[in-house]
């Protein structure tokens, strides 16, 4: 009986079990484009166990050189309640600023670890971690991975870097001698473009080559404007370029002329030609979202015109006339009886 | 008195009509052709890492204003875009409507609520702009559907303006 007091006693003092059960997503940032300006991340914190819990998030010494420590986002102990049974699109939203003026390539971690360790006589801190990489840059000038003095291609916003310079200093210590390789790559500004073009709305009804006045004025590089009509246009295109090199600096009173050939239709309809925008002599930028950026001239196809009428002298419509009205008045006059011979 | 009649009748009938022949009016008329110039200060959305499951993950920065068009017209107009299915090159897409666009000459009013989905068919996200030159900040919101293959996704959207 001693014996199941005890055994009751001792069930009495063991803490209830319960679960926690930490996740994170995503997961993984791999920042592709350059930063240069401060930039936030984001990801979720999710527990699927039965208890609320609290986490910390403890970055390693590569990633605590370029996040803000901000307590309205993130400082070191700030602890973050996670609700129990929360997954991936509801858990507790952690945000993070990126910082902006340092350059420095990072490969690191932010460890997640639940504010609970095991109990015994090891604690273990069970913890995930989100990965950050991603490259620095102060102003134009971008820390790259590369020791090479070419050029380097980057998938960034500014897509080939068009200058590298190396570094190299060596210090002895003793019979130690270090040496530093420091590269340093310049970017280039971001390549912008205009796309104009007038007419911007035409009306065909015969076979007229129409002048198209293409310009690129803002632009601060050359443009290629592809010309791509869509089915119904194309059907009645007998002749046009279908690319156009437009110079930056090109104005609506300094354009470049591409000449479209239509021929008529017999139909009334509605079509369109996209004059889309690239660079000249650059990469397309790439991201998630690639963008084609255009101006579509609408085109109205009209049935023909009927031939004109030749036209009469004005001279010959006054005797005409004049002849008429006699003869007409002559008639009037003698089936009236007022004119008799 | 009779030849008198014989005369002045049929005169005074030409005097009449001949107004009516003589009357050809000149026309004169001149159509001003409709330009339209815009100039595209981005090229791509870099999104980074989302999770599957998400919905309207906002494109980084866009409350900033980093894409925007500015444009000039001498007559209102409209934009206009259509994209391509999300694709990771390996056999796993998810659909363009799950990326919504928003334009508005205010950055900070972008919003989800009023943005339009993309299909592949040019979708009108703003029409009757008035003609002035003016900035068009864009905004972007991706939804990635539950369960969706882990991979680098990418898409490419046409994005075109045109007078109305």
């Amino acid at each position: 009986m001693r014996r199941v007091f005890w055994l009751f006693i001792f069930l009495l003092i063991i803490p209830t079990a319960y679960s926690i059960s930490v996740g994170v997503g995503p997961a993984r940032f791999n920042i592709t484009e350059q930063i240069n300006t401060e930039k936030m991340i984001e990801f979720r914190i999710f527990n699927t166990g039965d208890e609320d819990q609290y986490f910390t998030l403890e970055p390693d010494s590569k990633v605590l050189t370029v996040i803000k420590q901000d307590c309205g986002f993130w400082c070191n102990g700030k602890a973050y309640l996670v609700k129990a049974h929360t997954y991936y699109n509801n858990g507790t939203l952690i945000q993070i600023i990126l910082l902006s003026n340092t350059k420095t390539y990072v490969d690191g971690q932010i460890n997640i670890f639940s504010n609970s360790s095991g109990g015994g006589m090891v604690g273990v801190r069970g913890s995930v971690a989100v990965l950050l990489i991603a490259r620095f840059c102060d102003g134009d000038v971008c820390p790259t991975t590369t020791t090479t003095s070419t050029t380097a291609k980057t998938t960034a916003k500014t897509t080939i870097a068009k200058a590298t310079t190396t570094i190299i200093s060596s210090q002895t210590q003793g019979n130690i001698t270090t040496t530093t390789v420091t590269v340093t790559t310049t970017i280039p500004a971001q390549k912008i473009i205009t796309v104009g073009i007038d007419p911007a709305k035409v009306w065909i009804d015969s076979e007229t080559p129409l002048e198209i006045k293409l310009w690129n004025d803002k632009g601060n590089v050359d443009a290629i404007f592809l010309i791509e009509p869509d089915l119904n246009c194309s059907k009645h295109m007998a002749k046009y370029e279908k690319q156009v090199v437009v110079p930056m600096g090109t104005t609506h009173d300094t354009p470049i002329i591409t000449i479209i050939v239509f021929t008529p239709s017999k139909d009334e309809f509605e079509c369109g030609i996209n004059f889309i925008g690239i660079p000249k002599d650059a990469e397309q930028e790439q991201g998630t979202i690639t963008m084609k950026h255009g101006i579509t001239m609408r085109v109205f196809f009209q049935k023909p015109k009927e031939e004109a009428k030749p036209k009469f002298n004005p001279f010959w419509y006054f005797v005409v006339g004049t002849i008429v009205s006699i003869i007409a008045a002559f008639i009037v006059l003698v089936y009236t009886g007022w004119l008799q011979f | 008195m009779k030849r008198i009649d014989f005369l002045a009748i049929p005169l005074i009938a030409t005097m009449l009509l001949a107004p009516t022949v003589l009357a050809d009016d000149v026309t004169v008329s001149a159509t001003v052709s409709g330009y339209i110039t815009a100039t595209f200060n981005y090229a791509a959305v870099s999104y980074g890492s989302l999770s599957a499951g998400t919905s309207n993950n906002a494109a980084p920065n866009q409350l900033n204003g980093v894409y925007n068009v500015t444009v000039d017209a001498n007559n209102n107009y409209k934009v206009q875009a259509y994209g391509l299915n999300f694709t990771d090159g390996g056999g796993h897409e998810f659909y363009i409507n799950n990326l919504k666009m928003d334009s508005n000459a205010t950055a900070g009013n972008l919003a989800v609520g009023s943005a339009v989905a993309l299909t592949e068919v040019a979708q009108t996200i703003e029409t009757n702009i008035l003609p002035a030159v003016t900035t068009h900040y864009h905004g972007y919101w991706l939804s990635i559907p539950a369960g969706q293959y882990g991979a680098a996704y990418s898409s490419t959207v046409t994005e075109t303006y045109s007078l109305v």
